[in-house]
């Protein structure tokens, strides 16, 4: 199966996979670290094929992008955890951040469009001075019926997560990670609906909130439920 | 304009040397762009405006369209940026993959089942103009010299599935070969540009 799946990585990095096969050579791609290298040298390849033939676009094609970029609101950091991957392997960003890109546009139900801020009171001074820095960024995501909702400050170094209505778990815990370059590190335990403050987050990629055995993990012990990039 | 000193798109832009970085800004530049910052985005576009629209002129033959196809993929840098993250992967590569994955997806459920059909009929009888033509135009010369590098069938399968948005089935079709030995060519002749162009893995 996994021999089968490698021999599409010529056709992955040409483009010249169908939808379903894409998927396929993605799953695989998570487990196998040589294919990562191997396929860093092919996109890096392509990416020297597209510049090739590049061409001086018309003026009237920059001054409408820039206008209809203009109309355009941003995403802000967004649930991500649409198909479900270790956390831990480090897939090759660019396969990352492409296959997220796609994933976002076709599959239903996971991403959420930016909700107003509703009413995240800050409770403790940390995260008051979180919420009102000048360079808080939040975002918002619903995943069903729960919301998250993350707010980072550069400046004060830290985050402050936001969950409401997160589906009960009987008798385990939900926790949340964060994650530096591959590496998880637990930032404490996470109640349905809760508001957390974690300080200390420079290089953090990302969050990721996991379903653990009661008292919470050492390491993740599955596949997060939910991840959020900074 | 862009502002920065390296090269522009619409010049043949020479090939850094290996190793170095071909664009040391592009990367903070899509940085700033996820944070909203128009003038970032307005430069990025400069720098790879030109990339993005020839290959999808390339793989889209009708020239309203690829602008088209061109403005959706700035537009979606311009909304997704926050997802690129420049400690892992480099700013041109994951606007160029998105722009190809967008023009061959248009060219797959865009394009009228007849256009694609008369496309490869015509390429199936001449799939060889198709590929010197490919060939002669491509504006870089190493990239050139690079690609008759390649054997024939190597050559002609990358050219299919890179410029022509053609699936690897497809091509094996187009070149009447079976679909172990196109895999193969296609890894092949990636492993070999790859080689030539002195491309870091």
């Amino acid at each position: 199966m996994s021999i089968d799946l490698h021999s599409l990585i010529g056709p992955y990095a040409l483009g010249a996979l169908d939808t379903d096969e894409r998927e396929d050579f993605e799953s695989h791609l998570d487990s196998c670290a040589t294919c990562a290298e191997e396929l860093d040298g092919f996109i890096a390849t392509t990416v020297r094929l597209g510049e090739a033939v590049a061409e001086e676009p018309p003026a009237a094609l920059r001054a409408s992008i820039l206008a209809a970029a203009a109309q355009t609101s941003q995403e802000r950091p967004t649930v991500v955890a649409l198909r479900p991957r270790a956390l831990r392997r480090r897939l090759p960003a660019l396969i990352a951040a492409a296959a997220v890109v796609v994933a976002a546009a076709g599959v239903a139900g996971y991403v959420a469009e930016h909700q107003q801020v509703q009413d995240v009171r800050a409770e403790q001074s940390n995260v008051e001075r979180v919420m009102t820095a000048a360079d808080a960024v939040t975002s918002e995501s619903q995943l069903g019926s729960a919301s998250m909702s993350l707010t980072h400050s550069r400046s004060e170094d830290a985050i402050v997560l936001a969950v409401k209505k997160l589906p009960a778990v009987d008798d385990k815990t939900y926790q949340l990670w964060t994650v530096r370059d591959g590496v998880t590190t637990s930032a404490g335990l996470v109640d349905t609906s809760d508001l957390v403050y974690v300080g200390g987050v420079d290089g953090v990629q990302q969050i990721a909130l996991t379903v653990e055995p009661a008292g919470g993990s050492e390491r993740p012990t599955s596949l997060p439920v939910a991840t959020m990039a900074l | 304009m862009a502002t920065s000193p390296a090269s522009r798109p619409g010049d043949s832009r020479p090939l850094s040397a290996v190793g170095s970085d071909p664009a040391p800004n592009l990367d903070d530049l899509l940085v700033r762009t996820a944070r909203g910052d128009d003038r970032a985005f307005a430069a990025l576009y400069d720098e790879l405006g030109a990339s993005v629209l020839g290959l999808a002129r390339r793989l889209i033959r009708n020239p309203a369209r690829a602008e088209e196809v061109t403005q959706e993929v700035f537009l979606q840098v311009w909304r997704t940026a926050a997802r690129f993250d420049p400690d892992r992967g480099r700013a041109k590569t994951w606007v160029l993959v998105l722009a190809h994955r967008r023009a061959v997806d248009a060219i797959r459920h865009d394009q009228a089942a007849s256009d694609r059909e008369d496309a490869y009929e015509w390429v199936g009888q001449d799939h060889d103009v198709v590929s010197e033509e490919v060939i002669v135009n491509l504006e870089h010369q190493q990239v050139r010299r690079c690609m008759d590098g390649l054997t024939e069938l190597q050559r002609e399968a990358v050219n299919l599935a890179y410029y022509g948005g053609y699936t690897y089935p497809e091509v094996a079709e187009l070149l009447d070969a079976n679909l172990a030995t196109v895999k193969t060519r296609m890894r092949d002749g990636l492993i070999r540009l790859r080689d030539c162009m002195g491309v870091a893995a």
